[in-house]
């Protein structure tokens, strides 16, 4: 077992730069979750440590090890890849088993590890079969016991469910944070999905553009975003961002939203983020609505209804009850309360406390 | 609408029937071949001519085979074809891998590949003059080696990119994964993307068998002596200014075709993919 | 477990294995072709500007530019040049036409038939000595086969490849069939990757197939066809066998192509400085022919 830590580490590719001055410690037997966009640098940083990619500049280590320039097979690491990468021409037993195989393990030990883990993943029965005959999930099965087959320091998995269908990854999260919790084995854990994210994490470390935003719990991410990129990325519905001007703690928008009781901040260009779940609607004659809007669109989700409203250039999505009734272009009144809300600097992007 | 239909019958029938002429004009010179070689000379030269052999002999099998040194030059076409192809193939794939693979400084991936494809279009009489003079001096003249080192120069280029664009095709995640596995990139390489390019180096073997088999002028000009000739440089030494050997030289021409044929039909798949691929793509 | 470092990171055999493995794996091609085209090239290039002395033992003579300023006078040079052009502007084209005829009547009518397929490219796989010699036995002009045919049709006999008017037709005719193969096969893997989207939207549109033809299925094949052509064009310009045991370059060497006239040089008149800048004149010809043929077709992307 393992912690991973990075030290000032770049990469670059030619002219492009995928991970610029990454400082970042992968607790020892934790999961840590690198979310972020398409193009962010996460799975870089992540083959990093694989040793798929060499780095520019910068240490990794792996324990006490640092394994700049170490070959991906002396790392002992194990990797998950997005598309699975089962090896086509050999059987699920054949698979699972070939790290063993490559570590010259004995074949009747070989054989009783396969069998073990096979019966751990629910494989057990199709340990004869080739991936092409295999579903989706049993695939994703194989590589994950191909993984753990042989208790690395340290799990890679990119995008591991991402080629699943919704249902089924719902029920591959659940399993892979139990596996993981049993083999308290240190995860590095790559995805775009942020709820996968939430769910799985120990700690999450949000990317863009090749630089962490921030680090933090899920729970810090979700109700402490410290930039307007990780307040946009985190949520769903994401959070409403609307850009207007904060002066001596009161902001006005364009589209005639004012929110009073922001502390004495001040900001020229300041955008102001809450989510949808802390808007009310307010019954006609309540006090407090910050604007009256026309609704724009009703969404029925089930456990509550997305109320969507027009306000000037900008719509502000709502969470409502699921038993919500309006129609079309019909004025209500929305309101929060300003300690939901966050104040960010479009200048800086960063958040303006108050 | 029933006229409309009509015509489109017509156009089938001429399709079919063009096919048909196509079909015919196709293989009634290889049949006029394997006739004439089961005639007795009188038949061969019979006017009107003999269309199905009416007496079939074996005479100039024998004639070619036991009293002439066919045997030797089919058996020395076989084991130069077998030769140039393996060495074609291992050389080929080492370079094709490390072409589709590696990261190169600059643009030298696509230089180095255009020039491997480059010495493709030498036309063979530009180089074998100076081969001639270089084997020569060596005294590898009339031996196989030099055949065989002849022939891999020629057939190298076409067995690298062809491995190249097979290896390209493969999902870079598999040796990948096998490196995070516990493997060296040799390791990846031999465990799993050759096992995997499997297809492509059948396509790429078939392809360098046929031309090794069929190739005339550097055997020609490398090779004089009976014992280091291929069967090409047998049969067209049965071609003289005086007297052309008919039945003989129809038995072996006959023979060389037929593994041809075979092959043709055994690896049909690999056959099609395969020259469409290769002039496709390289 | 703890293991010692060294054991860990791999030994240096290893280590120094995968650091030049990019260039351990290129070497053994790279050498063949670099030792099999540059050695010939220098020799090629330094013979063509000498005069080599049959006599082994005599020193080469330096003759500057004197074995190219022959090409201007020498008539059989010219003759095998005005053949080798000949012969490959119509038996490229007659190929070319007839192997996307064929295709396109097989896309069309018969898919999927992979043994006709195989049947159909047999031609070009078999050793072309095999196909000289069964064509020089056709058109035997006595017991040939295509006098009988002449003569039940009532037309007069002829030498064939044997007459000065018709062993050009001949050898291109041999050729064609041949080679058509290659253009068939070629032809029908590009309209097997045809999209059926824009032929649909034509058809709806009402385009007649003729329409179709000219504006649809010509320029999603071109780039295909320039491949084919090209290949066959530098294949052409470097005809040898063929020639070699069907006419032996006559009769009056109306069929003698360059290459038959390089080996000639070469070995009949032992003659290899002037063979060399013959060499050097048909190398040059086919790489500025590709080169401008490339960019023309703009197939370089």
């Amino acid at each position: 077992m393992a912690s991973v830590v990075f030290q000032h580490v770049v990469k670059k590719f030619g002219a492009f730069t995928a991970v610029s001055d990454l400082n970042l410690e992968v607790r020892d037997k934790k999961l840590l979750v690198l979310l972020g966009p398409s193009g962010c640098g996460k799975t870089t940083t992540m083959r990093m440590v694989a040793g798929l990619e060499e780095v520019t500049a910068g240490d990794i280590f792996i324990g006490s090890d640092r394994v700049n320039g170490v070959l991906p097979k002396y790392r002992d690491v194990a990797m998950v890849f997005q598309s699975y990468a089962l090896y086509p021409h050999l059987s699920v037993a054949d698979n699972i088993g070939y790290p063993l195989k490559i570590r010259k393990v004995p074949e009747d030990k070989r054989r009783r590890m396969i069998m073990e883990v096979a019966r751990r993943v629910e494989l057990d029965g199709l340990l004869d079969r080739l991936p092409k005959q295999l579903s989706g999930g049993q695939r994703q099965r194989v590589a994950l016991a191909r993984a753990i087959i042989r208790t690395p320091k340290v799990f890679l998995m990119d995008e591991p469910l991402s080629n699943l269908d919704a249902k089924l990854r719902v029920q591959m999260r659940a399993e892979l944070k139990h596996l993981q919790h049993e083999l308290q084995v240190t995860t590095i854990y790559v995805t775009h999905d942020q709820i996968e994210a939430m769910t799985l994490a120990d700690r999450v470390a949000v990317m863009n553009k090749g630089v962490i935003e921030q680090l933090g719990t899920p729970r810090e991410i979700y109700n402490d975003p410290r930039t307007l990129f990780v307040a946009g990325f985190i949520g769903s519905p994401p959070m409403n961002l609307i850009d207007g001007e904060v002066k001596d703690g009161v902001f006005t928008s364009p589209g005639g939203i004012r929110v009073d009781g922001l502390g004495s901040a001040s900001v020229a260009r300041a955008v102001l983020g809450v989510r949808p779940e802390d808007i009310h609607v307010i019954p006609a004659g309540g006090a407090k609505a910050n604007i009256a809007a026309p609704i724009y669109s009703v969404e029925l989700t089930g456990e509550s209804t997305l109320v969507t409203v027009r306000a000037g250039a900008a719509l502000l999505a709502v969470r409502a009850d699921k038993n919500f009734a309006g129609d079309y272009d019909q004025i209500v009144q929305v309101g929060f309360s300003p300690e939901r809300a966050f104040v960010f600097d479009r200048q800086s992007q960063e958040r303006v406390d108050f | 609408m029933a006229h409309r239909r009509k015509s489109i019958e017509i156009q089938r029938v001429a399709a079919y029937a063009t096919i048909a002429v196509a079909l015919v004009v196709t293989l009634f010179p290889v049949y006029w071949i394997a006739a004439n070689s089961f005639k007795y000379d009188i038949d061969i030269f019979s006017i009107p001519p003999q269309w199905i052999p009416a007496n079939p002999t074996l005479k100039h099998y024998r004639a070619a085979f036991i009293e002439r040194p066919f045997l030797i030059y089919a058996l020395n076409s076989l084991i130069i074809a077998v030769s140039t192809t393996l060495v074609s193939v291992v050389f080929g794939s080492l370079a094709g891998y490390a072409l589709a693979r590696f990261q190169y400084p600059g643009r030298w991936r696509y230089q180095i590949s255009f020039w491997i494809l480059s010495t493709r279009m030498m036309p063979p009489i530009v180089t074998i003059i100076p081969l001639y003079i270089a084997f020569n001096h060596l005294g590898m003249l009339n031996t196989k080696p030099a055949v065989i080192i002849a022939y891999t120069a020629f057939n190298l280029p076409f067995a690298t990119w062809m491995m190249k664009s097979y290896f390209q095709d493969l999902p870079v995640e598999l040796e990948e994964a096998a490196m995070v596995d516990g493997d060296t990139r040799l390791g990846a390489f031999l465990h799993v993307a050759l096992p995997l390019a499997r297809p492509g180096l059948a396509a790429t073997a078939i392809f360098c068998l046929i031309i090794s088999w069929n190739e005339f002028l550097l055997a020609l000009i490398l090779t004089l002596t009976e014992r280091s000739q291929t069967l090409p440089i047998g049969i067209a030494g049965r071609v003289t200014q005086y007297n052309t050997y008919w039945g003989e030289i129809s038995a072996a021409g006959f023979t060389a075709c037929i593994p041809i044929v075979i092959f043709a039909f055994v690896v049909q798949k690999h056959l099609v993919r395969g020259i469409s691929f290769g002039a496709v793509k390289g | 477990m703890t293991v010692s470092a060294g054991a860990k990171f791999g030994n240096s055999f290893e280590r120094w294995l995968e650091l030049h493995l990019r260039v351990l794996m290129l070497a053994p091609a790279m050498l063949v072709l670099l030792t099999l085209t540059i050695f010939p090239s220098i020799y090629m290039i330094v013979a063509a500007v000498t005069r080599i002395s049959p006599n082994p033992d005599l020193p080469w003579q330096f003759a500057g530019a004197d074995n190219f300023l022959r090409l201007l006078t020498d008539e059989q040079f010219h003759v095998g040049l005005w053949n080798t052009l000949l012969f490959t502007v119509f038996a490229v084209s007659t190929e070319f036409l007839l192997g996307l005829g064929l295709a396109l009547l097989l896309d069309r009518y018969i898919r999927r038939l992979n043994f006709l397929k195989t049947v159909l490219m047999l031609p070009m796989m078999l050793p072309p000595v095999a196909v000289a010699i069964t064509w020089k036995l056709i058109y035997e002009p006595q017991f040939g086969v295509l006098n009988e045919i002449m003569f039940r049709l009532g037309l007069p006999l002829q030498a064939w490849a044997g007459d000065v008017r018709l062993a050009m037709f001949s050898v291109i005719v041999a050729d064609v069939w041949q080679w058509t193969p290659f253009m068939f096969l070629l032809m029908l893997a590009g309209l097997a990757s045809l999209p059926d989207e824009p032929y649909e939207a034509a058809a709806i549109d009402g385009a007649s197939a003729w329409r179709q033809f000219w504006d649809l299925t010509l320029p999603f094949l071109k780039p295909i066809i320039a491949i084919a052509l090209l290949l066959r064009i530098m294949d052409a310009l470097r005809l040898f066998d063929l020639v070699f045991i069907l006419t032996g370059g006559g009769p009056a060497d109306r069929t003698k192509t360059l290459s038959l006239y390089i080996y000639q040089v070469a070995y009949r008149f032992a003659d290899p400085s002037y063979a060399a800048a013959i060499s050097l004149f048909v190398l040059f010809m086919t790489v500025a022919f590709s080169t401008w043929f490339i960019k023309r077709m703009r197939l370089a992307d």
